[in-house]
């Protein structure tokens, strides 16, 4: 059957706020930049990639509890994404150490770092081989797919 | 960004819709005999009941009132009302008036008012003769593999 706009609406605001996934109170989830050739899916797992590791390349944390949810004016489709934190979803690299590495994308994990939420692969790989250079994320969404519930 | 999700956020997103049907103390299956067309944006309000003797609408009362799971024949999630051997039926009870054919069915919930869907039935069922019965089966949700990406 076709939901009503209210029951797509709430099942967008419960994942925004779901504290056992990516809305916990306490220790939230990270963002982490991925130096492996990987592809993003259902049944990702932690070990199916490897992180980036030049110096300044930690993963970055979101904002503890619930996230922001809406709907795509363009598109239509319901949106949940992740608060940006301050300075943003952004790496910049300070020492050559480790370089040159590739990054193919990024993925969101529990804090813990041990349950992927979701990837995204960038639409080329970034080599980073300089101080001064960025990778950046401008955001991190998940969209519903639109008449995916019938 | 657009991110891919894994299988632990869209498990989440249909605990989600099972625990928002828990919240409502009942789920009100209804037909209707209007014509209509499924939309998220439909308004139950338009949709006109039967008015034979003996239609009432199905009452979900029981817990969970949503169950669901992966389809790996159709390689699809679902979400289905009420309990695996739930089956609703309705019936006239009495001499009815033969233009009441019955189309389609939708579901409101009993304390959100909320829409929580609507279909055509794939034959419409007319009701002219005491005992005329419409079975409605599958009350469900069909959930594309990849509806949160």
């Amino acid at each position: 059957m076709i939901p009503g706009n209210a029951i797509l609406n709430a099942i967008a605001e419960a994942l925004a706020a779901d504290p056992s996934t990516i809305a916990p109170l306490l220790n939230p989830p990270k963002l982490g930049l991925v130096k492996t050739a990987f592809v993003p899916g259902p049944n990702l797992a932690i070990t199916d990639y490897t992180l980036a590791d030049f110096v300044t390349s930690t993963p970055i944390g979101a904002i503890a509890g619930a996230q922001n949810s809406g709907i795509n004016p363009v598109t239509l489709e319901r949106i949940v994404e992740m608060k940006i934190p301050a300075g943003g979803w952004r790496w910049v690299v300070t020492s050559t150490t480790n370089l040159p590495q590739t990054i193919y994308g990024a993925v969101l994990y529990d804090n813990g770092g041990t349950t992927v939420y979701g990837a995204v692969l960038f639409n080329a790989p970034i080599l980073l081989d300089a101080v001064g250079q960025v990778c950046e994320v401008d955001a991190v969404q998940f969209a519903f797919l639109i008449n995916g519930i019938q | 960004m657009k991110f891919v999700s894994t299988n632990v956020l869209r498990l989440s997103c249909l605990a989600a819709l099972q625990a928002a049907a828990s919240a409502n103390s009942t789920l009100d299956v209804r037909a209707t005999i209007t014509p209509f067309t499924p939309s998220p944006s439909l308004d139950p309000d338009t949709l006109v009941p039967p008015t034979f003797s003996g239609y009432v609408p199905v009452i979900v009362d029981v817990a969970p009132k949503f169950t669901y799971g992966w389809d790996s024949a159709l390689s699809v999630w679902f979400a289905k009302l009420g309990p695996a051997n739930l089956a609703f039926m309705y019936f006239a009870d009495d001499v009815v008036d033969p233009t009441q054919i019955i189309v389609g069915v939708f579901v409101k919930g009993g304390d959100d008012d909320f829409l929580w869907g609507s279909y055509l039935l794939d034959q419409p069922r007319q009701f002219a003769a005491e005992w005329d019965a419409a079975p409605v089966t599958d009350v469900l949700y069909t959930i594309a593999q990849n509806f949160l990406q």
